[in-house]
């Protein structure tokens, strides 16, 4: 499909990873006329790059608005992720009910445990709860079962309510289920220009012109060039994160570590780098020992396995980690976030009544740009 | 599902696949000569299911056609050509880790 010359939509969303479809998926649900676009599958896209954790735990230090609306959504997440397997026929291997951040040594562990503290002190603060608990090695060996652990494997914390899911299959249910809401979606599209014109606004894609009454930008980083174009500036940064794969492995664990995963068809994600080193994605000597390394102290058994590829991605860093959620023009929407992932079921759910010119949710009120600019 | 273009007088070359004898046109790769010429086309199975699996990509994406080849595990099948006398075996059974 051509963009051509469209003027039938009510709404442009620009960016089909996990933030742009969960909220194109939730305004289809409404009966608005949506247009989805997304830039050629070479781009650099996070929602191609990432773990697939479902993940509250470590979410929200000293922003409770943020932890609160990362709970909500992991909770909500087996009902979004059943009624999109019911919609669409995919299983996206969803594992809740399980997750942990282990530590190794007791550095670790002393910064993990005072992590921990925090959270559950700023949920009193509120009169309410956190998701999560300490557990020492003891514990964690049991939970794993009769995989041994690395002698220096000290404890670490554990949520009951995180887990994991296959982001490629999810993604690819929510977009079947848009398309099958008769949302339309152009991919290989990328924006060029956005004008204002009475009222509307004006696309100029690589595919033609699209001019709709109402755009939300959700293209991840690059949110920042969107913005641009309305001379707006928002506070994102690219962050690179590698992880390695390995051959497949008899069953050994059965629910997600922070750092290690094995999936449903027994590849083993070892992940992730933290790397500020722009917007390149390459892979490194450097990167793969890290993470060999620790995942052998994990696991030492994972010695004889072997790697048999490895990728760098980037994640969206925002400037306080946050998501943004704010409307930058009158009929404009910005959405950004590190963890479109997690967030997809209170994204599909929350944001598209706000998007249609509702009041914006208390969920979200935290979440303007106006923020960063005190 | 995979057929072979004709080529006439094509070059053979005598593989060994599972232990048995296989002339397959030169210049294929061994993921094509094991979906083409072999007896049950397949390059693994499932871990879960067991069912029989195909290559996914044929272009070095997917890593869906990891087979030993001359001894060495978890080669991609589908970037590698084949050459006579090479040893080409399925994967089968897991690796533990323990």
């Amino acid at each position: 499909m051509k963009a051509g010359n469209n003027t039938n939509f009510d709404i442009c969303v620009i960016g089909g990873g996990f933030m742009g479809t969960a909220a194109a998926l939730g305004l289809v649900k409404t009966g608005a006329r949506v247009l989805m676009v997304d830039r050629i599958s070479t781009v650099q896209k996070a929602s191609k790059a990432n773990f697939g954790l479902v993940w509250s735990q470590s979410k929200g230090l000293g922003n409770r608005a943020y932890s609160r609306l990362s709970v909500k959504a992991t909770l909500a997440f087996k009902e979004f992720a059943g009624r999109l397997e019911q919609e669409s026929g995919i299983d996206a291997e969803l594992r809740l009910g399980a997750g942990l951040v282990l530590t190794i040594g007791e550095t670790e562990l002393a910064a993990r445990k005072k992590f921990i503290q925090q959270m559950h002190h700023d949920a009193r603060l509120s009169n309410e709860t956190h998701p999560s608990r300490m557990v020492d090695r003891h514990e964690i060996q049991e939970l794993v079962g009769k995989t041994p652990l690395g002698e220096n494997v000290s404890g670490g914390s554990f949520s009951d309510i995180d887990g994991d899911v296959n982001p490629l299959l999810l993604l690819r249910a929510m977009r079947k289920v848009f398309s099958g809401k008769s949302g339309h979606f152009l991919q290989g599209c990328s924006v060029n220009a956005i004008e204002r014109n009475r009222g509307t606004y004006v696309l100029d894609t690589t595919l033609g012109t699209i001019e709709v009454p109402t755009i939300v930008m959700a293209a991840g980083l690059g949110n920042i060039k969107l913005a641009a174009m309305m001379g707006k500036t928002v506070p994102l940064a690219p962050e690179k994160g590698q992880l390695l794969v390995t051959e497949r492995v008899a069953p050994f664990l059965s629910f997600p570590m922070s750092g290690i995963r094995q999936t449903v068809n027994g590849t083993v994600m070892i992940g992730y780098t933290n790397e500020d080193t722009g917007f390149e994605v390459s892979t490194t000597a450097s990167g793969a020992t890290q993470l060999s390394r620790r995942a052998l102290q994990i696991f030492p058994g994972l010695g004889h396995v072997r790697v048999v590829r490895s990728w760098g991605g980037l994640r969206i860093l925002t400037g306080d980690g946050a998501p943004i959620y704010d409307k930058i023009d009158e009929n404009a929407y910005l959405l950004a976030t590190h963890s479109a992932v997690t967030l997809a079921s209170v994204h599909a759910s929350l944001l598209p009544d706000w998007i249609l010119g509702g009041p914006r949710p208390d969920e979200i009120q935290p979440f303007s740009l106006e923020r960063f600019n005190v | 599902m995979f057929n072979q273009f004709t080529f006439d007088n094509r070059k053979t070359v005598s593989i060994n696949f599972e232990g048995a004898r296989l002339n397959v046109p030169a210049g294929i790769t061994v993921a094509a000569a094991v979906m083409g010429y072999s007896e049950e086309k397949y390059i693994r199975r499932s871990p879960v299911s067991g069912e029989k699996r195909a290559p996914f990509c044929f272009m070095g994406v997917c890593h869906e056609c990891l087979m030993e080849i001359d001894g060495i595990p978890d080669q991609q099948a589908c970037l590698i050509e084949v050459k006579d006398g090479m040893h080409i075996k399925r994967q089968t059974g897991l690796p533990q880790v323990h």
